[in-house]
């Protein structure tokens, strides 16, 4: 019967983790952001979601209604209807970019985590992978995943394969927008939050980057190209091309992916120059 | 030079400093105590910085709060390293100087001198900015004893030096203390203060534990007879002969490392009687010593 | 052999921190000294990986730092100086994160997380936020998430930094009784040579960035000499006197302590002599050995241009 002692013991027994760092601290920051604020703006997001979710349904009882009276309509949903729904949601996405993005890297460096984080096995890129994984999750709940539960509640209510046939490639642009919105919104927090002194500022920053150009551009319309200088009107330029639709601005939809491509880079570059593991005094 | 009496500060319901009462010396005080004692407190109060909310405090005979006059003779080199980064090492120190009211002439040289003290003639005209820890330590310093005040309040001034820094410092305190003047420095590192001075200044929640010569300290602590270890040839028969006294109360002897360790609960008399037992049987003592009549010690029994 | 750096260098833009440094840590503990400015946090960090190398090469446990980089720091821990914290997370939130991302599974981050708190003293306090700790708990907390993966090599940079001194011998201890740990080296850089002292057996110095001496502690602060410190309770004048009488070197520091030197052929028994026939009480007679200050300033002052 022996007598264990509490000493340090070397660890036993342990099997090797597969799992990647990124993926480590991409949970773990989701855990920390998971707060009131959060789910609070999860729940009113819900609401155009529902709203659209009978509007999607209502539409293919319509659609039965049409067909009966024998008149072929413009079908009322349509690729568009998707885009809009994710144009609409971009102020609470904006919101969402805050109150997860906002302090990513501010308070590692506030309370310089980031000498503990690189003396772990894992590298510039693992770090802001899972900083952009918490980004991610958020911003896909805000726009990927309702949109795509649109998109199947109106495939599985539809009577025939008609919408299926005229949009089946929707889903892909879907992907294909989202993606460019939140690598784009989650480059500029990341950048915001690892230039600024404190998570208040950096949600000030991003908020005023986001929407005061845009409110540049919609008081004084008469300037050409000045929609360029809003990212929010950019990324509605991309969206309308990646939809298929109108172009909402007179310029081509490339200018607006170059200036999207500009505001990327640079953003990496800031995240490069400010998150090193030591901050070299000289 | 400094006497305390009935000395206390508190805010709203948190006490800083709970009714001290003492006197110092010229020479060099210790003043120790745990984190959150209310050492900080204890020195604001002694610069005038804060307004006791009982008690007082005299140095050289005079009060300290609302007294411009007397805090021209103490010097203060506070824990806080707050800086005016961009002034240089040199104007930081003659900028203080033309404060305490020197010409500016006497000022420059005052500064001079103290900063050539601290060994920082070589980095004088830097800015304070660029300042190491170590470097910014020795300029607090240059400025606490620039203007040759009676009265020199260090609060951690060894915190951040290097060795050789602590070194050439630790003599430094020491030999202002020699010349007279009341020092008292502050330090959590314990050999620091016990190379620097015998005399300390215990606090602990705020209170006075204990105050003057470590080793008299030690002896008032009743409850822990003093140890004394001592290594020499024929353990066996030392113990022996030292455990016919009533006074030792336990020897505890290694023969392998021919060491022993006894327990005295009357030290005078145990030294005084052990040298002739030594001479007298023909052992020959190698090395002796108290394990715990150091401040370590003496720290462990008074605050824990 | 377990850490080996050859023409080590490391700068920061002109600055050079550590200039071709060569130098084998042994395994065990070593404690790493230098001046402020020496190149101590720069080594440690060129080491990790925290910053670059400008030159030379690192090999630990025989693996090279560069080129297996992420593989050697799932063996090492490290402790920075600095109040390091990851914000947000409780005690066992913090060192459990550490320890999954130096590759554990969750479980066995979160089993050992626990397990390290308690031998750090954090048991009570270890569902607390980090951000509430008070200083000492902080020091705690940051050296066991460099121990909850059981490293090989454990870094230590001026642990006691801030600390009361109860908490300091706390820290000590433990980061003692880590060390006798068999598998696991620790290199501890700091000021106090006396923390040093206390718990290393080898010493490195470096000074200006490059190696100034290093070696076992004891080889170090070699043997015994013939002269004592000597502490006396009494009338240290008289005592003095009759020592310096028969031909003894007597220096005070103006107080009751004195270094004696004997004359030759004298033993110990000439200190014990004065003090029964003075009526002064020995209360401490130890022979001067070298302290590890004494070693240090001598290396230190080698150098004339010495930098503070």
């Amino acid at each position: 019967m022996p007598i264990y002692e509490q000493v340090y013991k070397s660890r036993q027994g342990m099997t090797a983790a597969t799992v990647p760092a990124w993926w480590i601290i991409g949970r773990t920051g989701i855990r920390l952001s998971w707060k009131k604020s959060m789910v609070l703006l999860l729940l009113v997001s819900s609401i155009p979601l529902l709203f659209r979710a009978v509007q999607v349904y209502m539409a293919t009882k319509l659609d039965v209604a049409v067909d009966l009276t024998g008149e072929a309509g413009a079908p009322l949903i349509d690729a568009g209807y998707f885009l809009g729904f994710i144009g609409g949601q971009m102020f609470l996405l904006i919101m969402a970019m805050i109150l997860a993005g906002a302090g990513l890297v501010v308070n590692d460096r506030k309370f310089k985590a980031l000498p503990l984080y690189f003396s772990k096995p894992l590298d510039f890129r693992d770090y802001v992978s899972g900083k952009f994984m918490v980004i991610y999750f958020y911003g896909s709940l805000l726009t990927l995943i309702p949109s795509m539960l649109l998109f199947l509640i109106m495939v599985l209510t539809s009577r025939d394969l008609a919408f299926l046939k005229s949009c089946y490639w929707v889903p892909f642009a879907l992907i294909i927008f989202t993606s460019v919105i939140l690598v784009t919104m989650g480059a500029v927090i990341l950048a915001v939050s690892s230039a600024a002194r404190g998570a208040r500022s950096a949600s000030i920053f991003f908020f005023v980057a986001m929407t005061i150009p845009d409110l540049f551009r919609r008081v004084i319309p008469g300037v050409p190209g000045i929609g360029l200088f809003s990212i929010t009107a950019d990324l509605q330029q991309v969206g309308a091309f990646v939809f298929k639709r109108e172009l909402p601005f007179e310029f081509p939809a490339y200018w607006s992916a170059g200036v999207l491509a500009a505001v990327i880079i640079i953003s990496y570059v800031v995240i490069r120059k400010r998150v090193k593991p030591e901050e070299v005094v000289t | 030079m400094i006497r305390i009496d009935n000395l206390s500060k508190w805010y709203g319901q948190v006490i800083g400093v709970n009714d001290l009462t003492f006197e110092t010396e010229p020479g060099v005080t210790g003043f120790l105590g745990p984190n959150g004692a209310g050492k900080t407190t204890l020195l604001r109060l002694l610069t005038g910085q804060l307004r006791p909310s009982k008690g007082s405090i005299l140095i050289d005979g005079q009060p300290v709060w609302n007294n411009h006059a007397i805090l021209r003779k103490v010097g203060y080199c506070p824990e806080l390293d707050v800086f005016w980064n961009y002034l240089t090492g040199r104007k930081f120190v003659t900028g203080f100087m033309r404060i305490h009211g020197f010409d500016s002439e006497e000022s420059q040289g005052r500064a001079a001198k103290a900063i050539s003290l601290m060994g920082m003639e070589k980095h004088q005209d830097k800015k304070i900015g660029s300042y190491s820890r170590g470097m910014r330590q020795r300029i607090k310093l240059a400025q606490a004893i620039a203007h040759d005040p009676d009265v020199l309040l260090l609060d951690e001034p060894l915190n951040g030096m290097d060795p050789i820094g602590r070194h050439q410092t630790m003599q430094l305190i020491r030999r202002l203390g020699e010349e007279g003047k009341t020092v008292i420095v502050s330090s959590h590192v314990l050999h620091e203060i016990e190379e620097m001075t015998d005399t300390i200044l215990l606090i602990n929640h705020g209170s006075l534990l204990a105050e003057g010569n470590i080793y008299e300290i030690r002896r008032l602590i009743d409850s822990h007879p003093l140890q004394v270890s001592i290594m020499c040839d024929n353990v066996n028969i030392l113990t022996a002969k030292l455990l016919e006294y009533d006074d030792v109360k336990s020897v505890q002897f290694d023969r392998q490392s021919s060491r022993l360790t006894a327990e005295t609960v009357s030290p005078d008399e145990f030294h005084m009687r052990l040298p002739a037992i030594a001479l007298d049987n023909g052992i020959r003592i190698h090395s002796l010593w108290s394990p715990d009549e150091n401040l370590e010690a003496v720290f462990d029994y008074l605050v824990r | 052999m377990s850490v080996v750096l050859k023409d080590f260098t490391v700068k920061y833009g002109e600055v050079t921190a550590v200039d071709h440094l060569d130098v084998t840590f042994q395994p065990g503990s070593t404690g790493l000294l230098g001046a402020n400015g020496a190149g101590k946090s720069s080594l440690i960090k060129g080491l990790l990986g925290l910053v670059p190398l400008a030159g030379g090469t690192a090999t630990l446990f025989g693996m090279d730092i560069c080129a297996e980089n992420k593989e050697i720091r799932k063996s090492i821990g490290y402790m920075p100086e600095d109040d390091c914290l990851i914000p947000g997370l409780s005690g066992i939130g913090m060192v459990q994160y550490a320890g999954e991302l130096s590759g554990m599974t969750g479980g066995d981050a979160m089993q050992r997380g626990h397990e390290m708190l308690f031998l750090v003293g954090l048991g009570e306090a270890r569902y607390r936020k980090v951000e509430t700790y008070s200083r000492g708990m902080k020091q705690r907390v940051k050296l066991a998430q460099a121990i909850v993966h059981d490293p090989r090599l454990l870094f230590l940079d001026e642990p006691t930094s801030g600390m009361d001194p109860g908490g300091r011998l706390d820290m000590l201890d433990l980061i003692q009784h880590i060390s006798l740990s068999e598998k696991m080296s620790v290199v501890l850089a700091t000021h106090i040579l006396a923390d040093v002292e206390r718990i290393c057996k080898n010493v490195v110095i470096i000074h200006g960035g490059r190696l100034a001496t290093q070696g076992g502690m004891d080889e170090l602060k070699g043997g015994y000499t013939d002269a004592f410190k000597v502490r006396v309770e009494g009338d240290g004048e008289a005592f003095r006197e009759w020592l310096k009488a028969r031909g003894c070197l007597v220096e005070s520091d103006g107080r009751s302590h004195f270094d004696v030197t004997l004359p030759a052929a004298a033993t110990s028994d000439l200190l014990l002599e004065a003090s029964r026939s003075t009526g002064v009480q020995l209360r401490k007679m130890i022979p001067s050995i070298q302290t590890l200050e004494d070693v240090f300033v001598k290396t230190i002052e080698k150098d004339k241009d010495a930098d503070i």
